[in-house]
This record gives structure tokens, C-alpha cells and sequence, in this order.
């Protein structure tokens, strides 16, 4: 399915927000910074402070030194919230979905607004033209396929607007500097300031086999985000939430007997819920609270990221491993992250195997009679059986 | 009543009081006696002897034993006792599983034994009987258990009170110390880590108070105090002797004359009647022995230079033990020895610093312990440690003390520590909580306190038959290079403690400038085939060397490359042997208002000597004393001192503290002085050119032996500079940071090679005009990652990437850094950095147990590997500036260019004025910018802080002086390499530039701040 993603970018929020209330502050140096305190940095800044040579983190005293007619106010952070719920009430009327990021940041998915609203850039001028006039707030928008190409199109345009047609993301990207793309490990950085790829563009001309002899799984990532391929959803939090499930036992213990089948209804749930919003997780993490309150973490890759045999044996890993202490489990906890929309994964990753497919089709016909009958209506034989 | 168990502060860890503190309240509380027993040591028993007698007490000296458990006090009486207790403190530290009891029972003939501990008490007393064995009460409950057994044992006990301070006050400073020791917080300090409240000196009717049901105690510790006679004998010798001599006398004289047949061909009867005289003095003084022992070693070792007053022996320049020529150097044997002075004489021996361990291990291998063993230092507190410590126990985090200990100077600081964090210029802008004024409170009182014993930089002390007879030994933690196996003995005095009981030290010191000149000299051999002999020639007269040394241009060269040094040879054209050791002996701390005075006369403007009666003394020196002997030549002509007296004053000058010996010598000063009808003013004037010698000083013979080496390194400069250079570097720099070396080699014309792994060596390598950078600088590379390279290199050099790293097995990460600073260049086989990286990625990594990797799979055709090698994707070279910042980053300095290259585009924005140009603007302004070479902080006259500092602008090097009023507002700047902007006026003296500077900062902030002026 071809998506529809906005990046919401209000620049200089804190301090346009401060200058909403304070028109005294507009057009001025402002910066907002913690107070009395010796060590403060500056933690936001408006346009003119930033002009003046300043950026977030540097320290107050030098940043009055270099700037002598800097003014410092105190964060806020009931203002800021107020002013972001403010947005949030306009960007709800067009956007089903939102992920707020930061004060003010959002990420909204449109897909399938087309025929409510009309074509994403004239839904974009229409929030930005609603937030200038209802709220006096001006914002950027990046409108493009996925979240990356959308973030990256605010943060490199001067135009208050811009949209990314399907299939010029790659194009888009190129010229720009690698540093744009998120979620790049530090030490995957550090590789491409070595091999002099700091251009989006060379990066993404080379070819997957080469990216993977350098750099393994990660050069996989890396190599779709510099084509601008990005699944990942746009999720609000209390939806990633659901991702999560834990259990505290109504008596601590190590039998196997009641710990392997309680992880396995944990999985279970974690794979139905991810199946339902056509997602997959690239991770899954088991924590495991001993009866002294002392915790263990563990977390493994998942490959096709959404069945539950997968889920199952990847917890019970998980779980050995986690699984070291003499003392008795009070609680287990499951979470799946890194997660990506699931129709993309066929185009991404080379065509399923025939067991592949076999284990995608069988989940479906489990998930089908669970839905027609309830969960009663399957039983368990032995895991062996498998 | 007596004190008998008492700790001062050389019970480390522990006791809080010095042995003159505790000396001091002892007479003020009315003791005729005071015993000092350190926790298994005699490490101040010399200082307590002597505090002791100077106040008029009588002295006890032992030590508290602790072992496995078992503890005593252990008094000598005689000296019988004293040796007893040496070997036990010594078999306490050499032996781990030592029982006290059994050690003490069988080997305690001359000690009286003191305990609180039953078990100790009970099975000594089985062992070796009653006698001399006394039960120890201390104030606490325990006491009643003790005199319990005691009874029953029938010994008689004593009453001590476990002291660990001079005042109550000091418990704080124990607790302080404790924690410190323990290396815990003073919160979480246990509390049996704790000496009692009231362990502290306290007075006669206070013991007596707590000690109502048993009078007879304090009785028993007064008649105790009266039978430990026992002093540590001063100014016997105990000199050391060759093992299989009969006649040392015999075969000195032997030796002698055939080193001087050899020395001169023949022998002049001015030589032979000074040999003559020197042969009968020894003998006299019965350092035939020494002598020959001193030879033994040397002739046994590698290059070395003999230093100190022994070279103004003419015995020892025929033994091969020094090589600069007495008669000629006007250097006078009486200054050695002579038959008035009491304490025995010092040879200081000089050897190669990476081969100085193996004339360690020869000495303990000849004389093996307990015969021969190091001489100890008593590692004190200094301002920085005591700070830092301090903080520590506070909690405070390790960041944010080093931003304080680090601005703390080494020297010429004063006044108390509190002060100094506040006011000092290197404090400013720092913000420091207010905390940090009491840590600076209680850390001042910890200043001088010995922390732990460590080993003299090269003392050696040898002994015929036993040296735990006279003082115990420890093992030391040092191991010898290359001898693992030798424990290193290390005797509980110091340099000072040794030298009254009687012990001769002989020092081995290492140096760099001798393997410099080894190294030099050996790659000269190899290049040119010209074999130089290091002891035999004389390059004092070559006229390239002495061009080098009249214009200053004596960077690495030993001894005359500081900037001071450079400058008064610049500015006094010293070229000659003689100029040159006295411009390199009148650069002492506090002589610089006679260089002045120095330089003018030299330059022939007429003076007059402070007295006619110093005509004579100084006239070689232009009535300048300058030389460690002027002193006591100035004291017996002015004053009319003897020369023992004269002495005297000399080595007070040399002490760390001089003040109250030094008094009585002034005393005797003036009064000889007003005998002799000198004018009292001239006399002041004479007293404050006398002091400008305290701290430190050289006597003639020192700086002719170093000036001679000198002369040896500067002849290499001047004619193979590439190894010269190259060995300078090799073996760590000397003086300067490497940066400042390799710029110096670009600014001599020659060539700076980048490190290769087919060129390089692990240490640089010179030749012709080419300086090779070796392997061994840079970072991250580990010598013995350096070693498998050179090793594996030796079938051949390496090809390509592959190649090298199949046969050097090398780790990724070395591997990475090696391509990083472009050591493959000569093997990319037309791949750039960034591809070679790429193919060492797609390679796999070695170090992670080669499952992916290619090379030590040997399966680089199986998994298509070489299909992926070749799989490269064209990535681009390294800009120049990109090379230039990774080595840096990896060398710190630059073969290619000047490191101040790194900074050419903002250096364009400035108007500069180069090092080279400054002649032509003396008087004038000028702005200047340069990394910082060295800076060294000094103190006015009238004690102001001050500094000199170096700056390298890549043309040349800048002499520049920042003035109190400066230093105070911006020497805090002068913090690492920079580089700096300076603002500042030309000055000339005597023909040498040097800046006043006005203003300086960082380039950086400088450029930033002016970048935003213009926007």
C-alpha cells in the first residue's frame, strides 16, 4: 500500500511559543535555559539566536559572552505542552494517526485520506494555513512516502513546504549528506567517515552485497534508508504499548511447568497484535523480576518478526539465557520493537522459502479459527508435535 | 613515666606527627626520654635521633612488629639489639608467612620484647624464656586480660598509650590518613581502622590517672627507658669491597698508572705527582676498596658518563670511571675528597637509560642481598597529592579533581595551599565550590608527610658483609627490565639516612642522551662505516659543532637545549669547553640578576669583585660565583671560615630544608666576616650571592662531565644530523614534546618520512637527509604488534594488504590505524585509504576468532572471498587536510608539514609577523602565533609568579616572557599545545629576540570572536 506520511516541523517552537505570549520576545535573540543552575546549557533557541551563532548545548556563560544580548528564559513545560495539545486539536481533524515527537513534532500518516481531504499537499497547506491563522504558529511540513524522506525534506529545505513524489525519495536523498539519515549506530558512522561516503548518493549506489561484506545486517538498514526506503509505522505510543505484555505470578517460582506456557500466551498476544496492524518487530525483549526485585534483560533479532512460533522460540531462548539465578521469578515481561510495516516486506528482502510460506499460511488458518471460535477452540498437543 | 610506643608519621598510613613534632611536645610536657617505634620500619629513626638530641632528650629507638596476627614493640638497648630488629623488620617484609614468635625467639639477643598480644607473649616465652619480655598495657578493656596473663606468666608489664599524634588535635589528620591509606572515604572508614581518641602524647599524670591499680607499670617503662641506649653511630663509613681482594691499595695504584699510561702515553710528574697524592689520600681515608668496586662496574657496562665531584679525580679519569681530563679542566681533587671532611664521597654514574637495569642486575648479582640493596625515598606528600587525596576521601569525582590538581605548579608556588587555589592565575575562571578552600585547609598539614617508600632514581648501596647489621631492607615492587626473576632490595633509609649511618651509595642512573649518542654513533657506523669512540675523542674543537653551540641551535642536544640555555649561549657565544660549563652552571633558579651582570662582562665592560678578597676566587668566573665550590671558597676567603665550615654551608644550601642549619651558618658568616673588618653591607651582598645557591646547584666537575657529552651529541648534530635527530627521537625526546623535535629536523633540511610499514623500524631511523618516523609513535600500536610486523618483515617486504596481513597476523583495529596514517601507501596497489579499509572490512576480522576471516581460514577462494576483495567500490582518496588531521591524531606532530599548517586558512585572516622577521621589529609591536614548545613558570624577585614560554610558528621558535601582570590575567590560557595568538614586544639582549608578551590567547577563540564581529 502506498502511504502517505507528514512531517510536522514548528521551527523554533519553544521560543515562537514564548514569543506567542510575550510579544516582547519576537524577532529577539531568545534562548530557554534552566536558571540559577552553573552548569545550564541552552536547551532551545529562536531563528535569531541561532543567526547569532548559537546552538542547543552550549553552555550560558559563553553563549552570553557571545552573544551579549541574548535573553534566557526559563523552560516552561506547561506552555509548550498546552501550545502542543493546540496543534495536536488541528492536525486531528485530517490525520487518523499521529505520533508526536518532542514539543510541538509530529508524524502523521494520511493514507487513505486521498478522497476525504484531497491530495497531500493541499491537506498540507491547509494545516499549515490553520495552525498560522488559529494558533499564530508557523510550521514546516515534509510530505513524502515513509518518515524518513519526510523528516528529511524539513530539515533540508528552506521552503516551508515540501513534497516528495513516490519513487524520488532515492533522488532526493542523494545530495545530501549522510549524517540526515536517522538510526545510523555510531559505529556504522564512524565506517563511512572512514571510507570517505559522507553523500546519501554513494552510499546508496553501492550494491547490497558490498554494503553487506563491510557491515553486515546493519549495512542492510543502511542501504535501504539511502535509497529512501523506510518502513517503519507511524504509531501513536499507547498503540506501541500494546507491544508489551507482562505478568506478575500470583506465586514466585522456577517451574518450568508454569513459566514455559505463561511465556507462550505472552508471545501469543504480542504476535496477534502485531499480525492486526500488519506489522512485523525486528526485536524482541524478555525482562525477567527475580523474588529479591533484582531484574535480567535480554533481547534477540527476529527475522520474519510476526509469527508466533517465531515469537514462541525466540522468547524461550531468550529466557534460558535470562533464566541464571537460583531465586524465584516474580514477573515476566515481553516487548517487541523496531517495528515495520509488514506489506513492505516482500518487495525489501529476497522471495519467502517454501517453509517460510507454509509457517505464514498456517498462522493465518490459526488466526482464522481463533477469530471465528475463540481461543478455546485450538488446543495445544506437545511442542513436539512442531 | 616514658612513652614507649609511639608511632610518627613514618609509620605510613598511621601516625600523624613528624619526629620533630613529637620531639618538641615530649620537652614541652616534661619527658626525658621518648621512644620512637614505627609499624615495622626504622624509616625515621635517623631524623628522630637527631630532633631528639638537638632538643636534649634521650632517644629509644625501635619499631612495632605486626605479622600474621602476632605484634610487638621491639626496643634496641645495643647494638646487637639494633641488628636483631633489622633482620626481623626485614624478615617481616621478605617473608609473607612470618611468625613473629618464632623469629623473635630465636634472634633477639640486645631487644627488649613489649606486647599486648597472648599469643605472642605465651609462646615466646615457652620458646626462649622470660627474660627481657614485658606485657604491654594500653588504656581499654583489653589491658585487664592482659595483666591477667601476664601474672600468670609471671612477666612483669609495662604501660604505654599506643601514640599516633603529638596533640589531640592531630586524631583528625590520622583519621584523614587512615581513609587515605585505605584508599576509602572518611564516611565509610571502619571504625577499627581507628587508633583511640586519645592516642596522642599525653602527659605523665594523665596515664598515671588511668592506670590507678597498677602504678608499677609506669616504673617498669621509665626502668626500661634507661637500659635502651642504643644510637645510630654518625660519620662511621662502612665502605663496600670487591669480593675476592686482598690488597685493593696494591691494585688501585696498579690500575692507575696503567689507565694513565694509556690516558696520556706518558705521564708527565705533574700528573704522576697528582696521582700520587690522590693514591695516598685514598688509601688514607681507606677507599681503595670503594674505588675498585666503583671500576669493577664500569667495566662491566655499557657507554657511561661519570659525573659529580668524582670527576675531579684524576685516579678515576684514569679508571675509565669519568672522561673529562682534571688537570687540564682546572678541576681540584680536594673538592672529592680531602682528609677534613667526614662524610664519605659520592660517585654518580651515568649509563644509557634502557641499559641502566642491567648494571642494576649486575651489582645484585656480584653483591646479593642482604649485601647490596637500593637506597629508598621517602615518597612525601606534595601540594598536588595531598590535594587530590584529600578530595578523594571527600568523594569528590576524578574529573573535577585533576581540573584542579593540574593547575597546581610543581614549582615556585608559595604561601599556603588555601591562598594559592584562590588566588593563583591558573585558577582563574575555574568556579570552584567553596569546598574546595577546606580540602585545601586540611590538605596544607599533610604537605611533607611521607606516603610510602619508593626507590631513589639510581642509589646503590654495598656493604661486605650484611646490611640488615646497620638498616632493614624491603623487596622493592620495581622489576628490572629484562630480569623478572631479581627482586630489587631497597634499604629503609634515605639518601640522607644512609649517608649518616655510614652506608657509601654509588648512583646508576639512566640517561637518554648517552643511548642517544650510543645509537647516533652506531648508525653512523653502519651508514658510513666511520667508527667514532665515544671516550677518547674530542670534538671540542670542531668548528661546525661550535657554530652550533654560539648561535643557540642545540635542540636535543644534552644539557644546553632548554631555552635558557640556548639563549645565554646565543647571547654569550659560548663555544669553548670552559664558557660552556659555566654559562650551563650559572642557570640556576635564583642567579638570573647575576646572568645580567655575567653577560655584560663577558663582553669586556670592567668590574670589580664584590671584595678585593674574592679577587682570586672568581676570577675565571668574572667574580661571579657560579660554581658549588665558589661557595665554600667565597666563605673561607671573606669570612675566614674553614673549610669544613665552608662545606658545611654548601650542603645546607642543598638540602630541601635549609633554613635552621643555614642560620647558623650565617651566624658564623657575619661573625668571621666582622673578625676579618669586612663592611657589613658588603658582607649582606656577599650572604645573598652565597643563598642564590639554595635549591639547586652544580659543582664544576658535574657540569664538566655533562658538558663534555654535550659536546659529543652537538659533534653528531652538526655532522649527521638524520641520526642524530633520529636517535633523539628514538629515545623519547628529552627536553621538548616529539612535535617540537620534528620540526626542528624540517627546519635542519631534512626530510620527514612518514611511518611505512616496509621503511619503518619500531624506533626512527636517520640517514643521509632522510628521517624515517619508526612504528613505536603511533598510538594504539603496541610494541608487540610492532615486533610480529618487523619479525614477520624479515622474510621479505610485504606486497599488498593481503600480504602484510597474512604473514604479520595483524588485528583489525592495528591494521585500521596503520592505513589510517597511510603506512600502506607504498603497498595500495593503486587502492586508496578508504578501499583499503573497505577490503580490511569486507575481510572479516581477525580477532574475533577468525570465523569470517579469509586469511587465517585460508579460504578465500570457497566463500568467494577474493571475489569480494576485488568487489571495491571506487571511494575517494584523503584530502591533504584529511591526511594531515589523522596524523596528527595518531603521531601527534606531522611529517608532511608544520602542525601550525593545520590552521593555515584561519592563520590568513591575521596579520602575522614570522619568528624570522622579528630582528627587524625589536622595540615595535608585533602580533605572532605559534604552538606552545615549553613554558616554564618562575618567581620574580620579589616572589611574583611568572613565566617564560617557547612558541614554534613553523618558520622558527619564539623566546617569549609573560610578565607577573600578565601571567596573573592570562597565563591560565597556556594550557596544552594551542596553538596561540600573541601580541607582544620585540625585545633584544645581548643580540637574542625575545617577545614581552602583552596579550594572548587561543587562535580558535580568537578567530571565532573576530568571525563574529564581522557578521
Amino acid at each position: 500500500m502506498l502511504r502517505s506520511i507528514f512531517f510536522i516541523d514548528p521551527p523554533s517552537f519553544c521560543t515562537t511559543v514564548e514569543g506567542l505570549v510575550a510579544p516582547a520576545l519576537r524577532g529577539r535573540p531568545v534562548a530557554v535555559a534552566a536558571q540559577g543552575a552553573d552548569r545550564a546549557t541552552l536547551l532551545a533557541l529562536s531563528r535569531e539566536a541561532r543567526e547569532a551563532g548559537l546552538e542547543r548545548g552550549t553552555p550560558v556563560r559563553l553563549a552570553r559572552k557571545q552573544c551579549p544580548d541574548l535573553i534566557i528564559i526559563p523552560p516552561n513545560p506547561e506552555l509548550y505542552a498546552r501550545a502542543s495539545r493546540a496543534l495536536h486539536d488541528i492536525l486531528k481533524i485530517y490525520a487518523p494517526v499521529i505520533e508526536p515527537l518532542d514539543y510541538g513534532h509530529a508524524f502523521l500518516d494520511l493514507t487513505g485520506t486521498e478522497r476525504l481531504f484531497g491530495p497531500a499537499a493541499d491537506v498540507a497547506g491547509r494545516i499549515r494555513r490553520e495552525s498560522r491563522s488559529r494558533l499564530g504558529l508557523p510550521l514546516s511540513i515534509g510530505v513524502a512516502a515513509n518518515k524518513l524522506v519526510s523528516q528529511a525534506a524539513t530539515a533540508v529545505a528552506p521552503v516551508p513546504l515540501l513534497e516528495i513524489t513516490r519513487g524520488g525519495e532515492a533522488a532526493f536523498l542523494a545530495p545530501h549528506p549522510v549524517r540526515l539519515l536517522p538510526d545510523v549506530p555510531p559505529k556504522v558512522r564512524q565506517r563511512l567517515d572512514d571510507y570517505q561516503l559522507d553523500i546519501i548518493g554513494d552510499v546508496a549506489a553501492l550494491t547490497e552485497r558490498q554494503v553487506i561484506t563491510v557491515l553486515n545486517e546493519a549495512g542492510r538498514t543502511l542501504l535501504a534508508r539511502a535509497r529512501g526506503i523506510d518502513m517503519r509505522p507511524v504509531l501513536p505510543p499507547e498503540v506501541r504499548q500494546q507491544f508489551q505484555a507482562a505478568h506478575t505470578l500470583a506465586t514466585d517460582t522456577n517451574d518450568l511447568g508454569v513459566l514455559h506456557p505463561l511465556l507462550r500466551r505472552l508471545s501469543e498476544r504480542i504476535g496477534r497484535r502485531l499480525r492486526q496492524r500488519h506489522l512485523v518487530a525486528r526485536r524482541l525483549s524478555l525482562r525477567l523480576v527475580y523474588a529479591d526485585f533484582t531484574e535480567l534483560r535480554k533481547n534477540a533479532p527476529l527475522r520474519s518478526g510476526n509469527l508466533d512460533v517465531e515469537l514462541w522460540h525466540a522468547a524461550r531462548r531468550l529466557f534460558t539465557k535470562a533464566n541464571v539465578k537460583r531465586i524465584a521469578i516474580r514477573n515476566v515481561a515481553l516487548a517487541a520493537d523496531r517495528l515495520l510495516e509488514a506489506d513492505g516486506q516482500l518487495d525489501l528482502w529476497h522471495t519467502p522459502s517454501e517453509t517460510v510460506r507454509r509457517a505464514t499460511d498456517l498462522q493465518s488458518a490459526i488466526d482464522r479459527i481463533t477469530t471465528r471460535w475463540g481461543g478455546a477452540a485450538r488446543q495445544r498437543t506437545t511442542l513436539a508435535a512442531q | 613515666m616514658i612513652h614507649l610506643h609511639v608511632h610518627t608519621h613514618f609509620s605510613f598510613g598511621i601516625g600523624a606527627s613528624s619526629p620533630e613534632a613529637l620531639v618538641a611536645a615530649a620537652v614541652e610536657r616534661g619527658f626525658s626520654s621518648l621512644a620512637c617505634t614505627d609499624t615495622n620500619g626504622v624509616y625515621g629513626a635517623v631524623e628522630f635521633q637527631r630532633a631528639a638530641e638537638e632538643a636534649g632528650i634521650h632517644p629509644i629507638l625501635g619499631a612495632h612488629l605486626v605479622a600474621n596476627g602476632q605484634d610487638t614493640l621491639a626496643l634496641a638497648t645495643d647494638e646487637h639489639g639494633w641488628a636483631s630488629l633489622c633482620r626481623a623488620i626485614s624478615a617481616i617484609h621478605w617473608r609473607r608467612d612470618l611468625i613473629l614468635s618464632a623469629q623473635l625467639a630465636t634472634d633477639r639477643r640486645g631487644l627488649i620484647l613489649i606486647s599486648q598480644n597472648l599469643i605472642f607473649l605465651e609462646r615466646v616465652h615457652r620458646l626462649s624464656g622470660p627474660e627481657d619480655l614485658y606485657a604491654e598495657l594500653r588504656p581499654g578493656k583489653h589491658r585487664h586480660r592482659v595483666l591477667a596473663r601476664a601474672r600468670e606468666l609471671g612477666l612483669p608489664a609495662v604501660i604505654t598509650n599506643g601514640v599516633i599524634g603529638a596533640h589531640p588535635e592531630d586524631w583528625n589528620r590520622h583519621r584523614l590518613l587512615r581513609a587515605i591509606a585505605l584508599n576509602t572515604t572518611l564516611s565509610a572508614l571502619p571504625e577499627h581502622e581507628i587508633w583511640p581518641r586519645e592516642a596522642w602524647l599525653r602527659p605523665a599524670t594523665d596515664l598515671m590517672r588511668l592506670f590507678p591499680d597498677y602504678p608499677e607499670g609506669l616504673r617498669t617503662a621509665a626502668e626500661l627507658a634507661e637500659r635502651c641506649r642504643y644510637r645510630i653511630p654518625i660519620g662511621r663509613t662502612v665502605a663496600p669491597r670487591l669480593p675476592d681482594t686482598t690488597d685493593a691499595q696494591a691494585q688501585l695504584r696498579t690500575l692507575a698508572y696503567e689507565g694513565a699510561r694509556q690516558r696520556y702515553g706518558t705521564i708527565a710528574p705533574i700528573t704522576r705527582d697528582r696521582l700520587e697524592h690522590e693514591l695516598h689520600i685514598i688509601g688514607l681515608k681507606g677507599f681503595a676498596d670503594y674505588f675498585m668496586v666503583v671500576h669493577d662496574i664500569v667495566q662491566h657496562g655499557p657507554t657511561h658518563c661519570g659525573r659529580g665531584s668524582v670527576a675531579n679525580s684524576l685516579v678515576s679519569y684514569c679508571l675509565g670511571i669519568t672522561h673529562v681530563e682534571p688537570l687540564g679542566a682546572g678541576l681540584l681533587f680536594e673538592r672529592f675528597l680531602n682528609p677534613e671532611r667526614r662524610d664519605p664521597p659520592d660517585i654518580d654514574l651515568d649509563f644509557p637509560w634502557d641499559e641502566r637495569d642491567r648494571v642494576l642486575a649486575y651489582v645484585f648479582r656480584r653483591y646479593p642481598h642482604p649485601q647490596s640493596a637500593m637506597v629508598s625515598n621517602h615518597n612525601c606528600f606534595r601540594m598536588r597529592g595531598a590535594i587530590r587525596e584529600v578530595a578523594k576521601v571527600h568523594g569528590r569525582p576524578a574529573g573535577e579533581i585533576r581540573e584542579v590538581t593540574r593547575r597546581i605548579p610543581w614549582h615556585g608556588a608559595s604561601g599556603p595551599l588555601d591562598q594559592l587555589i584562590r588566588r593563583h592565575p591558573n585558577f582563574q575562571g575555574l568556579n570552584l565550590p567553596e569546598a574546595w578552600q577546606h580540602y585545601a585547609r586540611l590538605a596544607e598539614p599533610l604537605v611533607g608527610t611521607p606516603r610510602h617508600l619508593s626507590l631513589h632514581p639510581g642509589g646503590v648501596v654495598v656493604v661486605p658483609t650484611a646490611l640488615t647489621d646497620y638498616v632493614p631492607t624491603e623487596p622493592a615492587v620495581k622489576e628490572l627490565d629484562g630480569y623478572p626473576d631479581l627482586t630489587v632490595p631497597v634499604i629503609q633509609f634515605e639518601k640522607d639516612g644512609a649517608e649518616d649511618a655510614g652506608l657509601v651509595k654509588i648512583d646508576l642512573l639512566g640517561n637518554r642522551s648517552l643511548a642517544v649518542i650510543r645509537d647516533a654513533i652506531a648508525a653512523v657506523h653502519q651508514h658510513t662505516g666511520r667508527q667514532i669512540d665515544y671516550t677518547s675523542s674530542d670534538p671540542g674543537d670542531d668548528e661546525t659543532t661550535k657554530a652550533l653551540f654560539r648561535t643557540g641551535q642545540t635542540m636535543g642536544v644534552f644539557y644546553t637545549e632548554s631555552p635558557a640555555s640556548r639563549q645565554l649561549c646565543a647571547k654569550s657565544r659560548a663555544d669553548t669547553f670552559d664558557l660552556l660549563v659555566l654559562n650551563t652552571s650559572i642557570i640556576r633558579p635564583a642567579s638570573n640578576r647575576y646572568i645580567h651582570d655575567y653577560l655584560e662582562r663577558l663582553h669586556g665592560a670592567p668590574y670589580q669583585p664584590l671584595h678585593p678578597s674574592l679577587r682570586d676566587v672568581l676570577s675565571e668566573t668574572f667574580g661571579i660565583m657560579v660554581y658549588q665550590e665558589d661557595v665554600v671558597n667565597v666563605c673561607v676567603a671573606f669570612a675566614g671560615m674553614s673549610l669544613a665550615g665552608g662545606d658545611g654551608v654548601r650542603k645546607a644550601l642543598s638540602q630541601k630544608r635549609p633554613t635552621k642549619r643555614l642560620a647558623a651558618y650565617a651566624g658564623d658568616f657575619f661573625a668571621g666576616a666582622a673578625t676579618l673588618g669586612r663592611d657589613a653591607d658588603t658582607s649582606k651582598q656577599v650572604w645573598a650571592m652565597i643563598l642564590s645557591f639554595s635549591g639547586y646547584s652544580f659543582c664544576k666537575g658535574h657540569s664538566c662531565s655533562y658538558i663534555q657529552v654535550a659536546q659529543h651529541a652537538c659533534y653528531l648534530r652538526a655532522h649527521y644530523p638524520a641520526e642524530f635527530m633520529a636517535a633523539v627521537l628514538a629515545n623519547g625526546g628529552g627536553f621538548y614534546h616529539p612535535f617540537a623535535y620534528v620540526a626542528e629536523a624540517m627546519r635542519m633540511g631534512l626530510t620527514v618520512h612518514p611511518p611505512d610499514v616496509n621503511a619503518s623500524e619500531y624506533r626512527c631511523t636517520g640517514r643521509g637527509q632522510g628521517l624515517q618516523i619508526g612504528l613505536q609513535f603511533i598510538k594504539g600500536l603496541s610494541h608487540a604488534t610492532c615486533e610480529r610486523l618487523l619479525e614477520s618483515r624479515k622474510a621479505g617486504p610485504f606486497h599488498n594488504i593481503r600480504d602484510l596481513r597474512q604473514r604479520a597476523r595483524l588485528a583489525a583495529d592495528d591494521l585500521r590505524q596503520l592505513i589510517k596514517i597511510g603506512a600502506l601507501d607504498s603497498i595500495a596497489d593503486g587502492y586508496t585509504r578508504p578501499m583499503l579499509l573497505w577490503q580490511l572490512d569486507a575481510g572479516g576480522r581477525g580477532d574475533r576468532g577468525g570465523q569470517r576471516d579469509w586469511i587465517e581460514s585460508g579460504a578465500a577462494g570457497q566463500r568467494g572471498g577474493r571475489a569480494v576483495l576485488e568487489d571495491v567500490p571506487r571511494l575517494k582518496p584523503y584530502s591533504e587536510e584529511r591526511q594531515r588531521r589523522e596524523e596528527h591524531a595518531a603521531l601527534g606532530f606531522l611529517t608532511s608539514s608544520h602542525p601550525m599548517a593545520l590552521h593555515a586558512e584561519t592563520l590568513r585572516r591575521f596579520r602575522l609577523c614570522r619568528s624570522t622577521e622579528l630582528r627587524q621589529h625589536v622595540g615595535r609591536s608585533v602580533l605572532v602565533a605559534g604552538m606552545l614548545t615549553t613554558a616554564k613558570p618562575v618567581r620574580t624577585v620579589k616572589d611574583e609568579p611568572m613565566q617564560f614560554a617557547t612558541f614554534d610558528d613553523g618558520h622558527g621558535l619564539i623566546e617569549s616572557v609573560l610578565f607577573p601582570d600578565l601571567y596573573r590575567k592570562r597565563g591560565h590560557v597556556l594550557f596544552d599545545q594551542g596553538p596561540f595568538l600573541i601580541r607582544g614586544i620585540v625585545t633584544e639582549d645581548f643580540g637574542a629576540i625575545s617577545l614581552t608578551i602583552t596579550d594572548l590567547d587561543r587562535l580558535e577563540r580568537v578567530a571565532y570572536l573576530d568571525g563574529q564581529n564581522r557578521a
